[in-house]
């Protein structure tokens, strides 16, 4: 990894990378969570735990004690993603991203077996090669539903990474029941002004978020309520992720034979261009509502 | 799906796929103009490009357009190509006949030997082939053959029932095997009988060339067939092998042994039954050398001119016991040359005159010797043919030696080179000249294809093998990216020089440099790599000083190192866990000798071969006699120097080792040639078209780093993805495309 084929070397380029893409990934990811594993030296090392915390994330990186050398194991850090995975609830997506700069992988069992098991936990693997194409890769992303690329230059590595950013869309057909009903509760903003005290920090703060169902005050949402357990989100993060998850069907395009009216902006659709309509509601919408309906809103 | 049907010159050309490469069509082009033409024809094009379709589609919608065109002949070189082309001619007369408004009957059938027929509950258990051939003969033999207690219940349902099933279809060995289940009917006995009634015949090259086998097998094909050879870069040396003959002190040994036996049931059969050896000897008075009706021929016996095929055999060996005699007499005078101790080249002539001195052995009885044998044992009622090989061989090479005067050499040799301890005597009987044996083909059939992804330089195979091609070309893939990059290493990471040469062998730097280049080969390059050496020899000592050095330590880190042996069964273990190696992504490099097995028939498609590197050029063993007689006779012959055959032979065994790494257009790899002797034109110029043009200023010349960072910025442009779009019109056409394309 301290090649120089990436600059400034391999590490250095990589780091960068990743901030800017943890960075995306919680932006439109705020209620996934992410762990990062170093494969080093034969062994896996965490570098974090299983933290929604994307700062918590950045400084694990900017500490400047990753060490990168000698042979790795791929099998060995899908065995931990899967073990880290497993206490994921099933309406969960379960991905693993793993960032290749060796082109061997000097794995102890049988890495077929691990990557069946992967299959059957339903785990998205993904592998982006700083390198060149490995075909255990292939065969680990193809069977697991991931994608496999490979890195030609810093810039095209930046690409590849945002590329990972955006969740996979969720399959209505084969819904999970179990899935169906989640706890959450919308915690209340306490406005900065009266201390109190804060239950994740055990101290006295100024601002901090209320648990809907026990009262106790948390610093830092989106988590878990450390008194009652409770998830906390904010409304705004669910919807961010839920488009990603239910996208907007694309609008089908039509002729119009007489003059109408866009639903969301009201402005005039001339017979000359085309309209859009949706699919659910029947509405018709111009092109640059549709536009942003599906690239900025998320929902019709 | 779609499927494409086009015009060439005006002949309609059923293609089962919907798309064409543009180098297929154009290889159907040249190679409809040359059947046209009537000739030899030689096409190069590189593997992977769907040579083999192209080649039956054309074909057999040429033999659709002109009628009585005799058969396709297609010859490979292994069981498992057989199997493939059969499969792939499947595909292409299921859509020419759905395209037909009338049932076009073919019948296509593939031959292979017993072994790989038998469907006999025991005999099919024989682990050889000769074994299986012996086991057959013994419930087949004509003496047999009425006794229900012994005979083989197949081969009599096959006279029974067999011939007078008119087949139609397609016939892989499976599907004759499975035919012979159902009906009890023998698969190999069929596919013989149905050989001349067949329009389209695969097997290997063998059944042509080898004049024995082709005597029995495809002596009835008619004249304007069409003969493919498949992979023929070799076919001088496959002509050569076939009339070559090698006697060591084994095959001595136990001829000796066999004549004792011979003479001993000789005795016994005169005892018991005087007359059957009373009338032989009649027959062979009269001249009926071999019975009528007995057009499958269980023993081969090497082809000799028709006008000494009509005489009646000699006076002096018509007797058997006489026979006996004569031939223990050659034996001796064999077994005392090859014990001179000295290493003795000499020609049929000198030979013969030799022979002429010491015994009383005539050429006249010797051209007989074969059949006599041949005779003696159907008279004996030998089954085990096995046991009776070596005396077989014997008289094969005193058929042979008295029968051709040219183009051959006898050679004996006391001891090998290298252990010149340890006396370990052979006998080379040499054909050295491919034209006698093409010659064969040639001027029957006319109509041959020779073909390989590599022939260059296209002039040296017709040259040697006595023909004129009435076309040869050389096509070369059209590509939407260059998927080999092929480089020419001159020196190592401290500029040392890299070469094989015959001095710097031993050269502990090269050496060195050799192995750094590998190991900085295992760290970029992802997967299988494989090397080739120039010899066993040569791969030996090479590793033990890696070993030393400590590099083969540093290698297996991040490579798994695999060996070919002279050992059939090692190497495809060794083969098998390679593969495995390269799947779970350890990563492996097979170390391979440059005119092994691995080199000629085993491929490494996509991810087992990324990178292919050659240390050193693989030129042939230079101080072998039988090899410094071909040159002299090439040089006399056909005045092609010494050093051009040399080249040609070692650019085409390189290119067959850097091709294996290419099999198809979606793979890639690198190939290195590492030696500075590369760089030469004539060296360069004798490489295939499809790789040549890849080879320029930038390639060429390179140092080791220049080349690994060359490769890794080549193995990332490979492996982003590819659409078929991007091809479509430049290396991918439609029959749109196709119409308005003109090749020259």
């Amino acid at each position: 990894m301290a090649l120089r084929d990436l600059p400034p070397n391999r590490i250095r380029c990589l780091i960068t990378a990743l901030k800017t893409f943890i960075k995306g990934f919680f932006n439109e990811n705020p209620l996934s969570q992410m762990q990062l594993l170093a494969l080093t030296s034969n062994e896996v090392v965490a570098l974090t735990s299983l933290s929604a915390n994307p700062s918590y994330h950045i400084e694990a990186l900017d500490s400047g004690n990753i060490q990168l050398s000698g042979e790795c194991s791929l099998q060995n850090g899908l065995k931990y993603a899967i073990d880290t995975l497993a206490h994921v609830p099933n309406y969960g997506i379960k991905e693993v991203l793993t960032l290749m700069g060796s082109i061997t992988s000097v794995d102890s069992g049988n890495i077929f077996a691990t990557i069946k098991r992967l299959q059957r936990r339903s785990i998205k693997c993904s592998v982006i090669s700083l390198s060149a194409a490995v075909q255990i890769c292939y065969t680990l992303s193809e069977n697991t539903g991931g994608e496999y690329t490979i890195v030609l230059n810093a810039n095209h590595l930046t690409e590849l990474l945002t590329n990972h950013i955006k969740p996979p869309v969720i399959n209505n057909n084969d819904e999970d029941p179990v899935a169906t009903i989640i706890h959450m509760g919308f915690p209340i903003l306490l406005l900065p002004g009266e201390p109190s005290y804060c239950f994740c920090h055990q101290t006295i703060t100024d601002t901090g978020y209320l648990c809907p169902r026990c009262g106790s005050k948390q610093c830092n949402v989106p988590g878990d309520c450390s008194v009652c357990g409770l998830t906390l989100v904010s409304s705004c993060d669910l919807t961010q992720s839920y488009r990603h998850l239910f996208p907007v069907d694309t609008y089908t395009l039509r002729q119009h034979t007489e003059n109408g009216n866009c639903f969301s902006c009201a402005s005039l659709i001339t017979p000359e261009v085309d309209y859009r309509i949706c699919s659910k509601c029947e509405k018709q919408f111009c092109a640059k509502c549709d536009v942003f309906i599906h690239n900025s809103l998320g929902h019709c | 799906g779609k499927r494409m049907k086009f015009l060439i010159d005006g002949m309609p050309v059923y293609f089962p796929f919907a798309y064409i490469y543009p180098e297929q069509h154009e290889y159907m082009v040249h190679l409809k103009r040359g059947l046209d033409a009537g000739g030899p024809i030689c096409l190069e094009m590189p593997t992977g490009t769907g040579k083999t379709v192209s080649l039956l589609s054309l074909i057999t919608s040429y033999q659709l357009a002109n009628p009585g065109n005799g058969k396709l002949v297609y010859c490979c070189r292994t069981i498992g190509e057989v199997a493939k082309t059969i499969e792939e001619l499947r595909l292409v007369l299921r859509y020419r006949d759905s395209q037909l408004d009338f049932p076009s009957n073919t019948l296509a059938i593939s031959l292979s030997s017993r072994k790989s027929l038998c469907i006999h509950e025991e005999v099919s258990q024989a682990t050889s082939r000769t074994g299986v051939d012996a086991a057959c003969h013994a419930i087949t033999a004509p003496w047999v053959r009425d006794d229900p207690n012994i005979a083989c219940g197949y081969y009599t349902g096959f006279q029974d029932r067999g011939k007078d099933m008119s087949l139609s279809g397609i016939y892989s060995m499976e599907d004759l095997m499975e035919l012979g289940r159902k009906y009890e009917v023998c698969p190999y006995y069929m596919a013989r009988y149905c050989l001349d009634a067949a329009n389209i015949v695969v097997f290997s090259y063998q059944y042509i060339i080898h004049p024995k086998i082709a005597s029995v097998t495809t002596k009835e094909f008619s004249k304007n067939s069409i003969i493919v050879f498949d992979e023929a870069h070799n076919i001088d040396n496959v002509c050569i092998e076939s009339l070559s003959v090698f006697l060591d002190q084994y095959t001595i040994y136990s001829a000796s042994q066999n004549i004792l036996s011979l003479q001993k049931k000789i005795k016994d059969s005169k005892q018991a039954d005087a007359s059957r050896l009373q009338n032989e000897y009649e027959k062979l008075l009269s001249g009926v050398l071999r019975e009528k009706g007995s057009q499958i021929a269980d023993v081969l016996v090497p082809i000799l001119p028709s006008d000494i095929i009509n005489e009646a055999v000699p006076e002096n060996i018509r007797k058997a016991e006489h026979f006996m005699i004569k031939l223990r007499t050659f034996l001796d005078y064999i077994i005392g040359k090859m014990r001179l101790q000295r290493f003795i080249t000499s020609t049929p002539l000198t030979f013969m005159d030799g022979l002429l001195n010491f015994t009383d052995i005539t050429p006249k009885d010797l051209q007989f010797f074969a059949t006599r044998l041949y005779s003696l044992m159907n008279t004996l009622q030998i089954t085990d043919l096995k046991k009776y090989q070596s005396i077989t061989s014997v008289c094969d090479f005193a058929s042979y030696v008295s029968t051709y005067t040219e183009g051959f050499s006898i050679v004996i040799e006391p001891y090998d080179d290298r252990t010149p301890d340890i006396e370990d005597p052979i006998l080379q009987f040499a054909c050295l000249d491919a034209a006698i044996a093409m010659k064969l083909v040639t001027e029957k059939y006319k109509r041959v294809v020779i073909t390989s992804g590599t022939l260059s330089p296209l002039d040296m195979i017709p040259k040697i093998c006595g023909f004129e091609a009435v076309i040869s070309r050389s096509l070369t893939t059209t590509l939407s990216r260059q998927n080999l990059l092929p480089m020419i290493i001159s020196s190592g990471s401290d500029q040392t020089l890299l070469s094989t040469k015959y001095q710097d062998r031993d050269n502990q730097d090269i050496l060195r440099n050799y192995g750094m280049l590998l190991l900085d080969l295992a760290k970029t390059v992802p997967d299988g790599i494989v090397a080739f050496f120039t010899s066993y020899a040569y791969m030996e000592t090479t590793v033990s000083v890696w070993n030393e050095m400590g590099l083969i330590n540093q290698i297996s880190k991040h490579k798994l190192l695999f060996v070919e042996t002279s050992n059939t069964l090692e190497t495809s273990v060794a083969l098998d866990n390679f593969k495995l190696a390269c799947d779970t992504g350890r990563g492996a490099i097979f170390l391979s000798i440059g005119r092994g097995k691995v080199s000629e028939g085993i491929d490494f498609a996509n991810h087992y071969g990324r990178c292919v590197v050659l240390f050193g050029i693989p030129y042939v063993y230079t101080e072998s006699r039988v090899l410094k007689q071909r040159l002299a006779y090439l040089q006399e012959r056909y005045n092609i120097r010494d050093n051009d055959f040399l080249t040609f032979d070692a650019m085409r065994t390189a290119a067959q080792c850097v091709g294996r790494v290419i099999r198809g257009k979606s793979d890639y790899g690198i190939m290195i040639f590492a030696d500075r002797r590369y760089n030469r034109i004539d060296k360069r110029e004798k490489l295939p078209q499809w790789i040549k043009q890849f080879i320029g200023g930038a390639n060429s010349n390179l140092s080791s780093e220049a080349a690994l960072s060359m490769s890794s910025m080549f193995l990332r442009e490979m492996a982003q993805p590819v659409t078929r779009e991007s091809q479509l019109g430049l290396s991918l056409f439609t029959e749109n495309d196709l119409e308005n394309r003109v090749v020259a």
